[in-house]
Parts: C-alpha cells; sequence; structure tokens
C-alpha cells in the first residue's frame, strides 16, 4: 500500500475513533470486538468501527460495562440454564 | 419492647435503607435473603421516530418520565425500589475518560419470592420498563441490568445479545465479581442518592457540581461490584 493511501486511512480510523468516542460505550464495544476477533490491520479496524457506529446502542452502563468486562477477558454464560441447575456454558461473543 | 411513634419508625426505617453497610450486604457473597437488582430506563441515547437523537433537555426530560413508569411498574410487581445513581467511566481515545450517570433503581422483592420469578420479572422489565402495549422493541428498552441471587456467589449483567424481541431474549449473564465494596477508583459504581456523603476516597476529577446524586456540593456514598476486596 502506499504512503499516500496508509496516511488516509489512519485519518480515517482517527476520524472514527473520535466519533466512536462522542457516544458512550461504542468505542469500548469496537476496542472488545477487534480483540475479540483478532483484528490487527487498519482496513479490519475502519470496518469494525463501522459497523458499530451503524449499529443500534442504547448508550447506558450495562452495555458499556459488557463490553468493558469483555475487553477484560469476560465470557458469557446463559442465565437460564444456570438457574437450571446445570453448569452454564460460556456463551459466544455477542461484543 | 419501645413502641414507635409512626415518625419515629419511618426515620429508622429510612435510616436503615440509607445505609451503605446494609446495601453492600444485599450484593455479599454470602446468601443474602432476597434477590435484587439494578435497573433503570434511562438511554444514553434515545432517537426520534426518525432516528435522530433527541436534544439533551429533551432527552432526560424523557428518560425522567420513563423512568417514573417503570418505579410504576416495580410497585405493580410486588417489588420494592430504592433510588441510586449508576455511573460508568468509559476511557475513549487517548485515554480520556467520559462519565455517564443514571438514575436507577435498587430493586427487591417486598416479601419473599422465588429468584426464578424475580428474575422472570427483570426480564420483563428489561424489555418493556415502561410498560407499553405491544411486543417492542419499546423507546427505553433496556440492554440489560445487574442481578445478584441468594443461591449465587456473585453479581452479574443479565443482557440481551441485541435486537431483543421479548423478555425471553433476556439470558446471557456476565459475571461482575463476588464483593461488593465502597468505591475507590473502579470505573463502574453505584451511588446512594440520599444519606452520608461520599468520602474523599470515592471521588474523582470527574465530579461535577450539578451531578446527579449531588446533594451540597456531594455526591452520595458509593460502592462497586467486583472480585477481589
Amino acid at each position: 500500500m502506499s504512503d499516500d493511501l496508509e496516511k488516509k486511512d489512519a485519518d480515517r480510523l482517527d476520524e472514527l475513533k473520535a466519533e466512536l468516542s462522542g457516544h458512550f460505550g461504542r468505542f469500548t464495544r469496537w476496542r472488545a470486538l477487534c480483540q475479540g476477533r483478532g483484528v490487527s490491520t487498519v482496513e479490519e479496524q475502519i470496518r469494525l468501527a463501522e459497523e458499530v457506529l451503524a449499529a443500534p446502542s442504547t448508550g447506558t452502563n450495562a452495555e458499556w460495562l459488557t463490553h468493558h468486562l469483555r475487553l477484560k477477558g469476560s465470557q458469557s454464560f446463559d442465565v437460564d440454564e444456570m438457574l437450571a441447575g446445570a453448569d452454564p456454558a460460556p456463551g459466544k461473543d455477542e461484543a | 419492647m419501645a413502641i414507635l411513634t409512626f415518625h419515629e419508625w419511618t426515620s429508622f426505617n429510612e435510616a436503615a435503607r440509607r445505609s451503605l453497610t446494609r446495601t453492600l450486604a444485599k450484593f455479599d457473597s454470602t446468601p443474602a435473603r432476597k434477590p435484587v437488582a439494578i435497573l433503570t430506563a434511562w438511554r444514553g441515547e434515545l432517537p426520534d421516530a426518525s432516528g435522530r437523537p433527541y436534544p439533551e433537555a429533551v432527552r432526560r426530560k424523557l428518560n425522567d418520565q420513563a423512568n417514573r413508569r417503570l418505579a410504576a411498574e416495580v410497585r405493580r410487581r410486588g417489588l420494592s425500589i430504592v433510588p441510586v445513581v449508576g455511573a460508568g467511566q468509559e476511557e475513549g481515545e487517548g485515554g480520556v475518560l467520559t462519565a455517564n450517570r443514571e438514575e436507577s433503581f435498587l430493586v427487591q422483592p417486598v416479601g419473599e419470592m422465588p429468584e426464578k420469578e424475580f428474575l422472570a420479572h427483570i426480564k420483563h422489565l428489561l424489555h418493556n420498563p415502561t410498560g407499553e402495549t405491544g411486543g417492542g422493541p419499546h423507546p427505553h428498552t433496556q440492554w440489560g441490568g445487574v442481578v445478584k441471587l441468594p443461591s449465587r456467589p456473585g453479581a452479574f449483567i443479565v443482557h440481551n445479545h441485541g435486537d431483543p424481541t421479548g423478555p425471553e431474549d433476556y439470558h446471557v449473564g456476565d459475571h461482575l465479581g463476588t464483593t461488593a465494596r465502597p468505591r475507590k477508583a473502579e470505573p463502574y459504581y453505584t451511588q446512594l442518592r440520599y444519606g452520608p456523603r461520599a468520602s474523599d476516597s470515592m471521588l474523582d476529577d470527574l465530579d461535577k457540581p450539578d451531578d446527579l446524586g449531588t446533594i451540597k456540593g456531594r455526591p452520595g456514598r458509593r460502592f462497586t461490584l467486583g472480585d477481589g476486596s
């Protein structure tokens, strides 16, 4: 990739990060998604940032905290299975 | 046995409700007597019918109205309410912290209630906090809430997995931890609205004089749920 294209992508990612930071919870959701999917390239980070910005969000503490915990390595579980007495199976990554 | 006047009884009762120690015990890892949840009908992102966000003043007004309706729904289900403030501090680009505060409620059964029945109420309240007609999702449908059950050592977030179509979609859990302790620097906490004010160790640079639950310049006491001491 040319230096110009790289610079353009890096600038675009910076813009998206700023936009994500303006909506409570979305920046953490994006970081958790990047981590969960093992994303490392700028192009993939841009795509995920656009995906997170386009998705509905409640902008609540509960939603942010879920992604914050996921970023720290938490795995989800099925509450109904837990109450039914079974060992709750780890859920899929819902971030 | 001393007989209290009604005024004395309500004073003692209110003092107990305000007690941080008593509140922490609701979330303790030792078996508590009743289940407890932290809920709100507030939404940080509240779009109008065309999908555009409401102006901040309108959003706040609509959230307040929604919380009043949530309180009525909670009581109608035989549950009690203690008003609190839920807070989260997100680390954004460049490590900049953004605080989000929500008028919230600690919710418990008034009498005895099996925890499955309690959780069913919570799922309904998360999906339809304001008692709207129809299947939803509704304008104030929530992502999730915090729950602590007597049979389980730790509190957890119960939430949906995106685009909920009913209470049954709220079955995903994420562990918060087995301890409840006074807040120090943790990025999420619950703040009591009334009673004694927060100690210095519970405060940080993000506190503002007009924050929710701040009376006479200081917020109420704060606690956080997590692991460790």
